[in-house]
């Protein structure tokens, strides 16, 4: 274990710590999974039990990170086992946590009798909004795929230069545990990966584009702006963040082919969570400033549609697909559709099935 | 454009955004040939049921001012508008009457009416003239 070894566990754990602490204050209008009526939302019980979610989730989260530093101190060559409990541990806790907390505020929602969310008789949309999203299209990605074509090229051309067995992955004490040999799916494996992630990606920032338009009848004009704002927004971020992974798996594939210094990927390795997350934060940021953390989908927020603590949605009335999560950040599939079921089947398919191919392909 | 429905009107929605899809042709802020929502799209967005967006759109189908294509979508009809039938005359007589009979009841002229009619007629037509289209 070096320091920066260290320095990479703690940043993974503030990522968890962030992400869960996150759930309970990202949305206004809801408070743990339960849709919170305008005029209660600067309620003190409110804002009470927010901040009583998010610090048992900080000290629970510190509790088990503690417990996991002592056993590595204890039994530091039991690595990997403690390492993979100590994280496991944390997301149950924190899981736990949460259900806890939303119970709490299921009951503070019976107990001051809060209404559901109000269903405006009048409904506004743009005929044209689908056709003036404002966002990038698929066009962009053409850069990422430039990149993995480069990558393809350059292993081909210098095919003669790549070893007959070469280190493909490492262990977090950066020692090499995994090897492949200088065959088709051993070298060109990681662009696979990479097609498949922008694939993710590209499906991703389209499927924004295809969310309702939920304008507010009393200001379409504005509301139909923010919308695009939003959409311009995320479309922007999901695009740097998978070409910033595309070129990481590029550059971690030279490292493996040509005998580029391996420093460089423990750098990397580092650099990579630690850009991600400024990333993601500059978004939420973002996003924060300028109102934009919960637009529209007022009406899918009544508690009866939102199943296991407000993370599913179901509700077989609403005809769209695609609705913004009550919890998190981001969009969520209305289970009730039968195609959102296919939807997440193949997305699932898809991540094993790349998955599984980079298990067989490392011999 | 914007269409915009009131579900507690006493007109159907259906009718409604028939209406106002018919007002867009008008005013020239939907053009022959120009792309509408799909149905589910349309009822997602407006969060209405499926059927409601559907029927609308085969109303307009059946008079001819849509069109569905299998790849295209729904666009407005790009061959043309049907022009004043003898079934479109009877129907706006058969509901002009109502109207008309009321109008006279409550001691309104033919001119009040008359006038009346031209000064809806110029407002569709000219309300697209202002930049009806979103932005």
């Amino acid at each position: 274990m070096n320091d920066g070894m260290w320095l990479w566990l703690a940043l993974v754990d503030l990522v968890i710590l962030t992400a869960f602490a996150m759930l309970g204050i990202w949305q206004r209008r809801i408070l743990l999974g339960v849709y919170v009526p305008p005029a209660h939302r600067g309620d003190a019980e409110v804002v009470a039990m927010r901040r009583s979610y998010v610090w048992t989730v900080v000290a629970v989260l510190a509790l088990v990170a503690a417990a996991g530093s002592v056993a590595l101190w204890l039994l530091p060559e039991a690595l990997e086992t403690v390492l993979a409990g100590t994280f496991s541990l944390q997301f149950v806790a924190a899981i736990a946590v949460y259900g806890r907390f939303h119970h709490r505020a299921r009951a503070l929602k019976a107990q001051a009798e809060w209404g559901g969310p109000s269903q405006p008789a009048r409904r506004v949309a743009s005929l044209t909004y689908r056709r003036e999203l404002g966002q990038p299209g698929l066009r962009w990605y053409a850069v990422h795929l430039g990149v993995v074509a480069v990558s393809v090229v350059a292993a081909a051309l210098m095919w003669d230069r790549i070893p007959e067995v070469f280190a493909i992955h490492f262990n977090v004490r950066g020692e090499a545990d995994g090897w492949s040999e200088r065959t088709v799916q051993g070298v060109f494996g990681q662009n696979l990966v990479q097609l498949v992630l922008i694939a993710i990606f590209a499906g991703t920032a389209t499927a924004i584009g295809r969310m309702r338009q939920q304008l507010d009848p009393d200001d379409p004009q504005r509301s139909l702006a923010k919308r695009k704002q939003y959409n311009r927004l995320s479309a922007y971020f999901l695009w740097a963040l998978s070409l910033l992974v595309t070129l990481f798996l590029s550059l971690l594939q030279g490292m493996t082919l040509y005998g580029w210094p391996q420093r460089w990927a423990l750098g990397l390795g580092l650099a990579l969570p630690l850009v991600i997350l400024i990333a993601v934060g500059l978004f939420l940021y973002q996003l924060r400033s300028k109102g934009l953390e919960s637009i529209g989908d007022e009406q899918a927020q009544a508690d009866r549609y939102w199943r296991l603590g407000g993370l599913v949605y179901y509700n077989p009335a609403d005809p769209a697909l695609l609705v913004e999560k009550r919890v998190g950040v981001g969009m969520t599939v209305n289970f009730a559709r039968p195609l959102s079921w296919l939807l997440l089947g193949a997305v699932l398919a898809v991540a094993s099935g790349t998955a599984l191919i980079a298990i067989l392909t490392s011999g | 454009m914007f269409v915009e429905l009131d579900l507690q009107s006493e007109t159907p929605i259906y009718t409604q955004l028939a209406d106002q899809l018919l007002a867009g042709i008008a005013s020239g802020a939907l053009r022959p040939g120009d792309p509408l929502p799909s149905v589910r799209s349309l009822a997602a967005d407006l969060g209405i049921n499926l059927h409601t967006v559907n029927k609308a759109y085969q109303v307009l189908k059946q008079e001819g001012f849509l069109q569905v294509h299998r790849k295209r979508g729904v666009v407005i009809n790009p061959d043309g508008m049907p022009g004043v039938t003898a079934a479109f005359q009877d129907r706006l007589r058969h509901q002009l009457r109502g109207m008309a009979a009321e109008a006279a009841v409550r001691g309104m002229s033919q001119e009040e009416l008359a006038e009346l009619c031209r000064s809806v007629y110029d407002e569709i037509r000219q309300s697209g003239e202002g930049g009806n289209r979103d932005e």
